[in-house]
């Protein structure tokens, strides 16, 4: 056994190719705060300024998706609103890089984000391209407190991507999602 | 009607619209996670403006070196309001579109607002960063 808990994140980190990772409440401000370290730290691994703006602009999607609709939440030290928890892991491995995300939400909200996925998963570049215009022109979707456009966007910016939902417990599931760039 | 400025961010763009010269800019960042709250007082100055103006040569700018998925509705919803402004000859409206030569995503993304608009005159430029 370990005397801290870092020895078994450490090395689990180092063989998965991590490059960044965190778990907690998420807010704009880290976003803002960890764009200069986030790119330059993805362009020493090797890149081009496309590659380096796409990991960004998936991991901005992302965690902004963990503000949004996280159901773990806690209140923001500001007093403005809420944070939502979550985890967000950028790494680079063989050839390509991935960031990946999870946040719990409601079991009962999974078939119809499954759905959503399905759809964009089986989606060509023109087809996806045609979606997200026509989800930008007709507004959000019922219970999205963005644009409903996230999702599109990151598959838009991905050569492949999974997701994957894991029982909770009676309410929650932990839902994730990996992107590859 | 006054002149309309806000600073840039690192998150939300510079904008800044002078009503004497019909010049509009949007010059930075925006990936804010609350965008439509943002862009909401541009929005209603840009409504006013559009509502009063007319036979004039207006020309917008815009240098967004980054922007999130929420912002890129409100981009369409802008053109889309500039596009009305130019109908029938009301206006003549000129969009500067400037993006990174590295950047594909934004020229892919100029090139998706462009092939909407029916009125309105609309220039991709691609920029060289040093």
């Amino acid at each position: 056994m370990n005397k801290t808990v870092i020895p078994y994140y450490f090395r689990q980190a180092e063989e998965d190719g991590v490059l960044f990772c965190a778990r907690g409440p998420m807010s704009q401000e880290i976003i803002e705060m960890l764009e200069s370290v986030l790119r330059s730290r993805v362009e020493q691994e090797q890149s081009d300024g496309s590659k380096t703006l796409r990991v960004f602009s998936v991991f901005v999607e992302q965690v902004q998706n963990i503000i949004r609709y996280s159901e773990e939440r806690v209140h923001a030290p500001t007093g403005h609103g809420e944070l939502g928890v979550g985890m967000v892991v950028v790494g680079h491995r063989q050839d390509h890089f991935f960031v990946s995300c999870g946040n719990l939400i409601k079991t009962s909200n999974r078939p119809h984000l499954e759905r959503q996925l399905q759809t964009i998963q089986g989606m060509n570049r023109e087809e996806l391209r045609a979606h997200f215009k026509e989800r930008g022109r007709s507004g959000p979707l019922p219970g999205s407190r963005g644009a409903g456009l996230g999702l599109i966007e990151m598959a838009r910016k991905s050569s492949d991507f999974s997701f994957d939902f894991s029982d909770w417990d009676d309410f929650l599931t932990l839902f994730s999602i990996q992107v590859i760039i | 009607m006054e002149d309309f400025f806000l600073a840039a961010t690192n998150s939300s763009p510079e904008v800044q619209f002078s009503y004497a010269t019909h010049r509009l800019s949007f010059k930075g960042k925006s990936y804010l996670e609350n965008t439509a709250q943002f862009y909401e007082p541009v929005f209603a100055w840009l409504n006013e403006y559009l509502a009063q103006v007319q036979g004039q040569q207006i020309e917008v700018r815009l240098s967004i070196v980054y922007f999130n998925s929420s912002s890129f509705k409100v981009f369409m919803n802008l053109f889309d309001m500039l596009d009305d402004a130019a109908e029938n000859g009301k206006n003549s409206v000129t969009v500067y579109w400037f993006y990174d030569v590295d950047d594909d995503m934004s020229q892919e993304y100029g090139e998706e607002f462009k092939e909407d608009l029916r009125h309105l005159t609309f220039h991709l430029v691609a920029e060289t960063t040093a």
